[in-house]
């Protein structure tokens, strides 16, 4: 056991002390100024961050437990901190690009009567994140979890004056804690059979399947996808947009959804142990992936698409982690933040620039020449996730569609099927809100560049979307070093050209088709919305998904009336009221034999008497 | 042996005691009250409590019976049926009944030379007397002074009338 | 004789029971009171002369001492209750009712 790194406790104790001096200190006198000790936080923790990746990639990885919290018999819930390669890798990203965000959001929210506050709740949000990546158990990490969930909902539910953001607030509250039960189980479970929740059990031992196992693989797998909104449940996602867009890219890019792909990782030796499991979350995230995509190409708002973007490529990483790639999905997870925050702050822009919360694609169009760096940076990003050498996104895609022909068969065809949606989607987005104007749109004139404030991020981040997939060997070659695991991780695969010129083809395939399709002489975009208002519907209720879950609560809700308010009525309440009755009714019968008549009361003598009698005869 | 006194005393008090609870008239009923303590007096004198008997005589048919009567007497109802409950109503049968049989063990008692039939052997007056004074001295005090208390019961003040 | 001497005041304690239990009347209740009493006396008594000893005696002497000035005492409250203006029966005591 190596000891701590100073730099690991820097990644709490800068952000602690940016937030007590921020609510003890700024809040009070300069709410205006609040930002100022959290940037600084952001920039600590960045560079201990990369000190830390640093040191992992010379091969000092560490894991140290800082005290024991509570202890019963031979089982303890340590706090701890964990760094190894994969941690560090995704912790660097969050800690970059959440540092970004920050930054950004400093300009987004600027004016804002919540001002302090939202960017309080951001860096806690960011805190919970870090603090999540680098603990060294399965308690810890259950606790920043939930942490990260509260957090998420603060924020989706910000501006409270707004009932959809309430709702989307409450919707995804609880359906996090639908999944976060499963954790909860889960890590329940792991202290039953092992004793022991560190990670390291699990990484160094290569154990055998139990009775429990099978068991807590599903139920992770269950927790992951409520937190990385995989298929059942990844509803919440798209409405969490009611937000302020800073969360949202901080959501989508670093701080949130990544952390069920993470717990996948992380859980890989016990998941990879169970048979069948992790075919099962390859199927999970193909479907997420595909459902979302062509759920994307057919919104009309910029941050819902950039949502089931998301969606769709949480899926993808989890089809990398089914396929056993997850040195593929670590990457991914890394590229995909920086070109998702790349995008939604390209949104961001755009809604600030037309002062509202959600700009819609027929109210902008031809931004290019309006917004030349916002252009600039978006169409890198949208390149990277569209998977177009030489930006990022090609690369890590690339390692998973390598993965997927390997595995051949629906693997690689559903790979395929992803690599061709998202393309098609992203490019729909970038042609109809930058090129254009067509007559459908009425962009409004007022519309203007970003101040630098906000500007400077987004430069940052694009470069991120573009050069991240350059440091190729050396991420992969960080993610095998530090703690070793006793389950290999597989390498990534070497640059297949048939596979690279497979994507790219039905990327750029998919572009041309799009452009055809949006930027044509009568636009098919909005030629099949208005032509098939049911088929719009359809798109709109997530092909019926949507109706299934409002089934499922509303039949839940009736169940929990029955039990909560009927079930209690007739069983609890009645009895209490029973009791009440019975002794007012005893309390009756009792005063009325103290009637004061001299007979009755003889009566009573007589019998008392006559049963000492009977008794002492008995006796 | 059956001792046929005794049989004979019992069995008329029992059947004077059914009478008395069973007559609406409180007269009638104080007069089968008396006739229940004849016969329980000889029931002593039979088992050879001479003693007992006579004081029996004494306090209840002598003091008590009469106050019993002066009572129902004073405690005369206003209303028509209660007036008819508390008549007066001496049946001569019933009158007749009650002193028939003491006539008759008298008349037994004094053929056989004051010794009831099968009589057990009688407790010396001497006995009793000592024992009273003796040992029992405190409890024979303690109940004088109960009577003294009943007696001045009836002095006290009486209640205002309703 | 003792057999006789028992069933006859086991027979008078139950007759005087059932006339203080069923009367209305306060003296005849005290009437069927002064039975039971004197009942109780009556097998103390002969019990003792029976078995030849003397204390029994006295026990019932001093039962019939104390029945006596229970009797002056009953009388006395049965009087003051109809000198109050209620008849002399026990539905006009209701004084204890709870």
């Amino acid at each position: 056991m190596s000891s701590l790194p100073p730099a690991a406790l820097l990644l709490f104790l800068a952000p602690l002390a940016a937030l007590a001096a921020a609510f003890f200190i700024m809040r009070p006198w300069k709410p205006q100024w609040t930002h100022v000790p959290i940037l600084i936080s952001c920039g600590v923790v960045t560079a201990a961050a990369a000190y830390l990746a640093a040191m992992v990639y010379t091969g000092r990885g560490a894991d140290v437990t800082l005290y024991t919290w509570m202890f019963a018999g031979k089982w303890s819930v340590p706090f701890g901190v964990r760094i190894d390669g994969i941690g560090v890798s995704v912790l660097c990203m969050v800690a970059l690009v959440g540092a970004l965000i920050q930054l950004y959001s400093v300009g987004y929210m600027k004016g804002d009567p919540g001002f302090s506050r939202f960017i309080m709740l951001l860096h806690l949000f960011y805190l919970s994140m870090i603090g999540l990546l680098v603990s060294n158990n399965y308690v810890q990490f259950y606790l920043f979890w939930e942490l990260v969930g509260a957090c998420s909902y603060f924020l989706i539910g910000f501006w409270s004056h707004k009932e959809a953001a309430r709702k989307a607030a409450m919707q995804a509250f609880l359906t996090l804690r639908l999944a976060d039960f499963g954790l909860m189980l889960a890590v329940l479970l792991i202290i039953v059979q092992f004793r022991d929740t560190h990670f390291a059990l699990f990484h160094a031992v290569r154990f055998f399947p139990s009775m429990y196992h099978p068991l807590i693989g599903l139920l992770i797998l269950w927790a992951a996808a409520g937190k990385s909104a995989l298929f059942p449940l990844y509803f919440w996602l798209p409405d969490a947009m009611e937000g302020p867009t800073p969360v949202s890219a901080l959501m989508h890019a670093a701080t949130m959804v990544t952390a069920g792909i993470f717990l996948l990782v992380r859980s890989w030796p016990l998941i990879s142990a169970v048979p069948g499991l992790p075919g099962l979350i390859a199927v999970v995230g193909a479907v997420t992936a595909i459902f979302a995509a062509v759920l994307a190409f057919t919104q009309t708002d910029l941050k819902r698409i950039l949502a089931y973007s998301t969606v769709s490529h949480l899926g993808l990483m989890a089809f990398a982690v089914g396929l056993g790639q997850i040195t593929a999905a670590v990457f991914h997870l890394v590229t995909h933040g920086f070109f998702k925050a790349t995008l939604f702050l390209c949104a961001g822009n755009i809604a600030h620039a037309s002062g509202k919360s959600a700009v819609s694609v027929s109210e902008v169009g031809g931004l290019w020449r309006r917004m030349p760096l916002t252009f600039a940076a978006f169409a890198i990003a949208a390149f990277s996730l569209a998977g177009i050498w030489p930006c990022a996104g090609f690369f890590s895609k690339d390692a998973i569609l390598d993965a997927a022909f390997e595995r051949g068969g629906w693997a690689w065809a559903a790979g395929l099927a992803i690599a061709a949606a998202s393309a098609a989607y992203i490019f729909r987005m970038l042609f109809l809100t930058f090129f254009g104007p067509r007559p459908e749109q009425s962009p409004a004139r007022s519309l203007h560049e970003a101040p630098p404030v906000m500007a400077v991020p987004v430069a940052f981040l694009a470069l991120g979307a573009l050069a991240v997939g350059w440091a190729r060997e050396d991420l992969v070659a960080m993610l095998f070093c530090g703690r070793q695991s006793a389950v290999a991780a597989p390498s990534l695969p070497e640059l297949a050209p048939k596979v690279a010129a497979a994507g790219l083809g039905l990327a750029a395939l998919a572009a041309g088709v799009v452009f055809a399709l949006t930027m044509g002489a009568p636009s098919w975009d909005w030629h099949w919305r208005r032509r098939r208002p049911g088929l719009a519907a359809a798109f709109a209720g997530d092909l019926g998904w949507r109706r299934v879950v409002a089934g499922f609560v509303a039949r839940t809700l009736r169940v929990a009336d029955v039990v909560g308010r009927v079930w209690d009525h007739e069983t609890w309440d009645a009895a209490i009221e029973k009791t009440a009755t019975a002794c007012r009714a005893l309390s009756r019968g009792g005063s009325a034999m103290a009637s004061g008549g001299l007979s009755e009361s003889l009566w009573w003598l007589m019998i008392g008497a006559a049963a000492l009698l009977a008794w002492a005869g008995l006796r | 042996m059956i001792p046929w006194f005794a049989v004979f005393a019992g069995s008329a008090a029992v059947a004077f005691a059914a009478l008395m609870i069973t007559r609406r008239s409180l007269y009638s009923a104080a007069v089968c009250f008396l006739a229940v303590i004849f016969q329980l007096a000889a029931l002593f004198y039979a088992v050879g409590a001479r003693m007992l008997a006579f004081l029996l005589l004494l306090i209840y048919a002598g003091a008590v019976a009469v106050l019993i009567v002066v009572s129902i007497n004073a405690a005369q109802e206003g209303s028509e049926e209660r007036r008819r409950w508390n008549q007066p109503a001496f049946s001569r049968g019933l009158i007749a009944a009650g002193f028939l049989p003491p006539l008759l063990e008298a008349v037994v008692l004094l053929a056989r030379g004051g010794t009831a039939p099968a009589q057990a052997a009688p407790i010396g007056d001497l006995a009793l007397g000592l024992a009273l004074f003796g040992p029992y001295a405190a409890a024979a005090e303690a109940v004088a002074l109960l009577m003294l208390f009943a007696a001045l019961a009836v002095v006290g003040k009486p209640e205002a009338s309703r | 004789m003792s057999g006789v001497v028992w069933s006859v005041s086991a027979a008078l304690f139950l007759l005087g029971l059932a006339g203080v239990a069923l009367r209305r009347q306060l003296l005849a209740m005290f009437l069927g009171l002064e039975l039971m009493v004197l009942t109780a006396a009556l097998a103390l008594g002969c019990t003792a002369s029976l078995s030849g000893r003397g204390e029994g005696f006295v026990a019932a002497l001093l039962v019939l001492a104390v029945a006596a000035a229970e009797a002056v005492v009953g009388l006395v409250l049965i009087l003051r209750v109809r000198s109050s203006g209620r008849p002399a029966e026990t539905q006009s005591l209701r004084e204890l009712k709870g």
